[in-house]
Protein backbone atom coordinates (compact mmCIF):
# COMPACT_ATOMS: atom_id res chain seq x y z
CA UNK A 1 0.00 0.00 0.00
CA UNK A 2 2.80 2.37 0.95
CA UNK A 3 4.47 1.40 -2.57
CA UNK A 4 1.76 2.07 -4.39
CA UNK A 5 1.60 5.79 -3.07
CA UNK A 6 4.51 6.23 -3.42
CA UNK A 7 4.51 5.35 -6.90
CA UNK A 8 1.62 7.86 -7.32
CA UNK A 9 3.56 10.51 -5.71
CA UNK A 10 6.18 10.01 -7.95
CA UNK A 11 4.23 9.75 -11.53
CA UNK A 12 1.96 13.20 -10.07
CA UNK A 13 5.72 14.91 -9.55
CA UNK A 14 7.89 13.57 -12.39
CA UNK A 15 5.43 12.73 -15.15
CA UNK A 16 5.17 15.91 -16.74
CA UNK A 17 9.18 16.37 -16.83
CA UNK A 18 10.29 12.84 -17.77
CA UNK A 19 7.74 13.11 -20.85
CA UNK A 20 8.88 16.30 -21.86
CA UNK A 21 12.85 14.96 -22.09
CA UNK A 22 11.41 11.73 -23.59
CA UNK A 23 9.67 13.92 -26.10
CA UNK A 24 12.41 16.37 -26.51
CA UNK A 25 15.07 13.06 -27.04
CA UNK A 26 12.54 11.48 -29.62
CA UNK A 27 12.19 14.78 -31.42
CA UNK A 28 8.04 14.07 -30.24
CA UNK A 29 7.86 10.68 -31.71
CA UNK A 30 4.42 9.10 -31.50
CA UNK A 31 6.57 6.46 -29.13
CA UNK A 32 7.15 8.93 -26.44
CA UNK A 33 3.89 8.08 -24.24
CA UNK A 34 4.92 4.22 -24.38
CA UNK A 35 8.22 5.22 -23.31
CA UNK A 36 6.92 7.53 -20.70
CA UNK A 37 5.13 4.24 -19.65
CA UNK A 38 7.75 1.96 -19.52
CA UNK A 39 10.09 4.36 -17.69
CA UNK A 40 7.47 4.91 -14.43
CA UNK A 41 7.31 1.13 -15.04
CA UNK A 42 10.60 0.47 -14.44
CA UNK A 43 10.58 2.92 -11.26
CA UNK A 44 8.33 1.26 -10.03
CA UNK A 45 10.01 -1.99 -10.51
CA UNK A 46 13.33 -0.72 -9.37
CA UNK A 47 11.92 1.52 -6.47
CA UNK A 48 13.37 -0.88 -3.48
CA UNK A 49 16.76 -0.70 -5.03
CA UNK A 50 16.79 3.16 -4.78
CA UNK A 51 19.26 4.94 -2.56
CA UNK A 52 17.84 7.62 -0.96
CA UNK A 53 21.25 9.26 -0.49
CA UNK A 54 21.11 9.70 -4.35
CA UNK A 55 19.03 12.70 -5.97
CA UNK A 56 14.91 11.03 -6.99
CA UNK A 57 14.93 13.55 -10.00
CA UNK A 58 18.32 12.03 -11.12
CA UNK A 59 17.52 8.51 -10.95
CA UNK A 60 14.19 9.15 -12.78
CA UNK A 61 15.70 10.75 -15.67
CA UNK A 62 18.62 8.49 -16.02
CA UNK A 63 16.09 5.89 -16.31
CA UNK A 64 14.13 8.14 -18.80
CA UNK A 65 17.41 8.23 -20.70
CA UNK A 66 18.61 4.82 -20.33
CA UNK A 67 14.87 3.34 -21.62
CA UNK A 68 14.58 6.21 -24.41
CA UNK A 69 18.34 4.76 -25.95
CA UNK A 70 16.79 1.20 -25.58
CA UNK A 71 14.08 2.48 -27.28
CA UNK A 72 16.01 4.21 -30.60
CA UNK A 73 18.46 0.98 -30.32
CA UNK A 74 15.33 -1.13 -31.17
CA UNK A 75 14.61 1.05 -33.43
CA UNK A 76 18.40 0.74 -34.74
CA UNK A 77 17.57 4.05 -36.21
CA UNK A 78 20.65 5.62 -33.81
CA UNK A 79 24.53 5.01 -34.93
CA UNK A 80 26.71 3.75 -32.37
CA UNK A 81 28.92 6.69 -32.66
CA UNK A 82 25.97 8.96 -31.51
CA UNK A 83 25.60 7.03 -28.00
CA UNK A 84 29.01 7.10 -26.85
CA UNK A 85 31.45 9.59 -28.52
CA UNK A 86 35.10 8.82 -28.03
CA UNK A 87 37.11 12.28 -27.85
CA UNK A 88 40.35 12.57 -25.78
CA UNK A 89 40.33 14.35 -22.30
CA UNK A 90 42.55 17.44 -23.59
CA UNK A 91 39.69 17.73 -26.77
CA UNK A 92 37.09 17.84 -23.95
CA UNK A 93 38.74 19.89 -21.63
CA UNK A 94 39.32 22.38 -24.57
CA UNK A 95 35.86 22.26 -25.65
CA UNK A 96 34.43 22.61 -21.86
CA UNK A 97 35.99 26.33 -21.98
CA UNK A 98 33.98 29.35 -22.48
CA UNK A 99 30.51 28.18 -23.11
CA UNK A 100 29.32 31.40 -21.69
CA UNK A 101 30.62 32.72 -24.80
CA UNK A 102 28.46 30.56 -26.44
CA UNK A 103 25.51 31.38 -24.64
CA UNK A 104 24.88 34.50 -25.62
CA UNK A 105 22.78 35.50 -29.17
CA UNK A 106 21.88 38.85 -31.20
CA UNK A 107 18.46 40.10 -30.40
CA UNK A 108 18.18 40.28 -34.45
CA UNK A 109 17.63 36.11 -34.09
CA UNK A 110 14.32 36.67 -31.63
CA UNK A 111 12.76 38.76 -34.22
CA UNK A 112 11.80 35.96 -36.42
CA UNK A 113 9.01 35.06 -36.96
CA UNK A 114 8.99 31.15 -37.50
CA UNK A 115 12.22 30.90 -34.45
CA UNK A 116 9.92 28.36 -32.89
CA UNK A 117 9.91 26.08 -35.69
CA UNK A 118 13.13 26.35 -36.81
CA UNK A 119 14.34 25.62 -32.96
CA UNK A 120 12.68 22.80 -32.81
CA UNK A 121 13.41 21.43 -36.33
CA UNK A 122 16.97 22.41 -34.86
CA UNK A 123 17.07 20.85 -31.87
CA UNK A 124 15.91 17.45 -33.51
CA UNK A 125 19.34 17.67 -35.86
CA UNK A 126 21.27 17.66 -32.80
CA UNK A 127 23.02 14.22 -31.61
CA UNK A 128 20.89 12.31 -28.92
CA UNK A 129 24.20 13.24 -26.46
CA UNK A 130 23.65 17.40 -27.25
CA UNK A 131 19.77 16.97 -27.02
CA UNK A 132 19.85 15.15 -23.58
CA UNK A 133 22.43 17.60 -22.31
CA UNK A 134 20.91 20.72 -24.41
CA UNK A 135 17.23 19.40 -22.88
CA UNK A 136 18.37 18.52 -19.05
CA UNK A 137 20.61 22.37 -18.86
CA UNK A 138 18.13 24.62 -20.66
CA UNK A 139 14.44 23.34 -20.16
CA UNK A 140 15.44 21.69 -16.19
CA UNK A 141 17.65 23.70 -15.36
CA UNK A 142 20.23 20.88 -14.03
CA UNK A 143 24.14 21.57 -13.26
CA UNK A 144 26.44 19.86 -15.62
CA UNK A 145 27.40 17.86 -12.56
CA UNK A 146 23.93 16.68 -12.39
CA UNK A 147 23.65 15.98 -16.06
CA UNK A 148 27.11 14.28 -15.94
CA UNK A 149 25.86 12.01 -13.34
CA UNK A 150 22.12 11.14 -15.28
CA UNK A 151 24.18 10.79 -18.99
CA UNK A 152 27.22 8.17 -16.61
CA UNK A 153 29.63 10.50 -18.36
CA UNK A 154 32.77 12.91 -17.16
CA UNK A 155 31.32 16.31 -16.48
CA UNK A 156 34.21 18.03 -19.49
CA UNK A 157 32.46 15.11 -21.75
CA UNK A 158 29.26 16.57 -20.98
CA UNK A 159 30.33 20.29 -21.46
CA UNK A 160 31.49 19.66 -24.89
CA UNK A 161 28.15 18.15 -25.97
CA UNK A 162 26.85 21.75 -24.89
CA UNK A 163 29.27 23.42 -26.89
CA UNK A 164 28.48 21.32 -29.83
CA UNK A 165 25.20 21.58 -29.78
CA UNK A 166 25.09 25.36 -28.94
CA UNK A 167 27.36 25.59 -32.09
CA UNK A 168 25.48 23.76 -34.37
CA UNK A 169 22.47 25.42 -33.08
CA UNK A 170 23.67 29.19 -34.02
CA UNK A 171 24.51 27.59 -37.21
CA UNK A 172 20.98 26.46 -37.63
CA UNK A 173 19.50 29.36 -36.63
CA UNK A 174 21.43 31.92 -38.47
CA UNK A 175 21.79 29.78 -41.89
CA UNK A 176 18.60 31.03 -43.62
CA UNK A 177 18.15 35.13 -43.83
CA UNK A 178 15.29 36.30 -41.98
CA UNK B 1 21.66 43.54 -25.55
CA UNK B 2 22.41 40.11 -26.40
CA UNK B 3 20.23 37.45 -25.17
CA UNK B 4 21.05 33.89 -24.16
CA UNK B 5 20.16 30.95 -25.24
CA UNK B 6 17.85 30.32 -21.94
CA UNK B 7 15.93 33.21 -23.27
CA UNK B 8 16.18 30.99 -26.75
CA UNK B 9 14.50 27.64 -25.01
CA UNK B 10 11.78 29.81 -23.37
CA UNK B 11 10.30 30.12 -26.47
CA UNK B 12 10.69 26.93 -27.32
CA UNK B 13 7.63 24.95 -28.11
CA UNK B 14 5.88 24.12 -24.51
CA UNK B 15 5.50 19.95 -24.25
CA UNK B 16 1.96 19.38 -23.13
CA UNK B 17 1.38 16.15 -21.73
CA UNK B 18 -1.63 14.18 -23.59
CA UNK B 19 -4.78 13.70 -21.78
CA UNK B 20 -4.87 10.88 -19.19
CA UNK B 21 -0.96 9.96 -19.48
CA UNK B 22 -1.12 10.12 -16.12
CA UNK B 23 -3.77 7.52 -15.54
CA UNK B 24 -2.64 5.41 -17.99
CA UNK B 25 0.59 5.05 -16.54
CA UNK B 26 -0.97 4.16 -13.09
CA UNK B 27 -2.65 2.12 -15.12
CA UNK B 28 0.10 0.28 -16.80
CA UNK B 29 2.14 0.11 -13.54
CA UNK B 30 -1.05 -1.90 -11.89
CA UNK B 31 -1.51 -4.17 -14.86
CA UNK B 32 2.39 -4.88 -14.00
CA UNK B 33 1.63 -5.61 -10.86
CA UNK B 34 -0.95 -7.92 -11.44
CA UNK B 35 1.05 -10.08 -13.95
CA UNK B 36 4.08 -9.91 -11.11
CA UNK B 37 1.84 -11.42 -8.60
CA UNK B 38 -0.09 -13.98 -11.12
CA UNK B 39 3.65 -15.11 -11.84
CA UNK B 40 4.78 -15.42 -8.25
CA UNK B 41 1.41 -17.21 -7.33
CA UNK B 42 1.73 -19.76 -9.87
CA UNK B 43 5.37 -20.47 -8.35
CA UNK B 44 4.66 -20.41 -5.03
CA UNK B 45 1.81 -22.59 -5.70
CA UNK B 46 3.62 -24.84 -7.75
CA UNK B 47 6.24 -24.89 -4.91
CA UNK B 48 3.61 -25.51 -2.33
CA UNK B 49 2.18 -28.83 -4.20
CA UNK B 50 5.58 -30.22 -5.05
CA UNK B 51 6.45 -29.85 -0.94
CA UNK B 52 3.14 -31.49 0.13
CA UNK B 53 3.27 -34.78 -2.17
CA UNK B 54 7.26 -34.92 -1.01
CA UNK B 55 6.16 -34.25 2.43
CA UNK B 56 3.22 -37.17 1.98
CA UNK B 57 6.14 -39.13 0.38
CA UNK B 58 8.59 -38.63 3.15
CA UNK B 59 6.04 -39.29 6.00
CA UNK B 60 5.33 -42.65 4.46
CA UNK B 61 8.65 -43.42 4.48
CA UNK B 62 9.33 -42.12 7.89
CA UNK B 63 6.86 -44.08 9.14
CA UNK B 64 7.89 -47.13 7.64
CA UNK B 65 11.82 -46.64 8.64
CA UNK B 66 10.14 -45.92 12.28
CA UNK B 67 7.86 -49.09 12.40
CA UNK B 68 11.20 -51.25 11.21
CA UNK B 69 13.63 -49.37 13.27
CA UNK B 70 12.16 -50.79 16.74
CA UNK B 71 11.31 -47.46 17.58
CA UNK B 72 8.36 -48.26 19.11
CA UNK B 73 9.54 -50.96 21.01
CA UNK B 74 11.81 -48.80 23.12
CA UNK B 75 9.00 -46.07 23.65
CA UNK B 76 6.75 -48.87 24.86
CA UNK B 77 8.89 -50.29 27.02
CA UNK B 78 9.93 -46.53 28.91
CA UNK B 79 6.40 -46.46 29.05
CA UNK B 80 5.59 -49.86 30.23
CA UNK B 81 8.78 -50.05 32.87
CA UNK B 82 9.02 -46.94 33.89
CA UNK B 83 11.57 -48.24 36.87
CA UNK B 84 14.09 -49.72 34.04
CA UNK B 85 14.02 -46.50 32.51
CA UNK B 86 15.13 -44.44 35.65
CA UNK B 87 18.18 -47.19 36.10
CA UNK B 88 19.47 -47.23 32.38
CA UNK B 89 18.20 -43.60 31.25
CA UNK B 90 21.38 -43.23 29.56
CA UNK B 91 21.43 -46.18 27.23
CA UNK B 92 17.39 -46.37 26.96
CA UNK B 93 18.00 -42.44 25.83
CA UNK B 94 20.91 -43.64 23.44
CA UNK B 95 18.70 -46.87 22.01
CA UNK B 96 15.92 -44.06 21.42
CA UNK B 97 17.63 -41.79 19.47
CA UNK B 98 19.69 -43.87 17.42
CA UNK B 99 16.70 -45.85 16.44
CA UNK B 100 14.46 -42.85 15.95
CA UNK B 101 15.32 -42.12 11.75
CA UNK B 102 16.73 -38.59 11.68
CA UNK B 103 17.21 -38.26 8.37
CA UNK B 104 13.49 -38.99 6.85
CA UNK B 105 12.41 -36.92 10.22
CA UNK B 106 14.29 -33.45 9.37
CA UNK B 107 13.41 -33.93 5.53
CA UNK B 108 9.60 -34.13 6.78
CA UNK B 109 10.38 -31.16 8.99
CA UNK B 110 11.70 -28.94 6.52
CA UNK B 111 8.84 -30.05 3.54
CA UNK B 112 6.12 -29.30 6.20
CA UNK B 113 8.05 -25.60 6.72
CA UNK B 114 8.25 -25.59 2.54
CA UNK B 115 5.09 -25.94 2.31
CA UNK B 116 3.63 -23.72 4.92
CA UNK B 117 5.54 -21.00 3.66
CA UNK B 118 4.92 -21.34 0.00
CA UNK B 119 0.94 -21.63 0.96
CA UNK B 120 1.24 -18.64 3.16
CA UNK B 121 2.90 -16.56 0.05
CA UNK B 122 0.65 -17.97 -2.38
CA UNK B 123 -2.58 -17.09 -0.34
CA UNK B 124 -1.24 -13.30 -0.07
CA UNK B 125 -0.88 -13.31 -3.63
CA UNK B 126 -4.02 -14.54 -4.45
CA UNK B 127 -5.74 -12.40 -1.61
CA UNK B 128 -3.70 -9.49 -3.72
CA UNK B 129 -4.77 -10.51 -7.09
CA UNK B 130 -8.61 -10.64 -5.54
CA UNK B 131 -8.21 -7.15 -4.43
CA UNK B 132 -7.30 -5.49 -7.38
CA UNK B 133 -10.13 -7.47 -9.45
Amino acid sequence: MAEESKIEEIVTEYLKPVYRLVFRLTGGAPETEDITQEVFVKVWKNLAKYDPKQSLKTWIFTIARNTTIDWFRKKKSIPFSDLKQNWGEEEERDFADNIADLESLPDELFAQAELKEKLDQAVITLSLDQRSVVTLHLEDNLTFEVIAKIMGQPINTVKSHYRRALLKLKEILHQKPY
Amino acid sequence: MAKSVYDLFAILAPVSLPQGLSQMVLARIEKEQIRRVKISLFVFGLIGILSLVSLVAISIYFVQTLVQSGFSDYLSLIISDSQLMLGLWQIMALSLTESLPIISLILALILALVFVWSTAKAIVNAKSILLVV
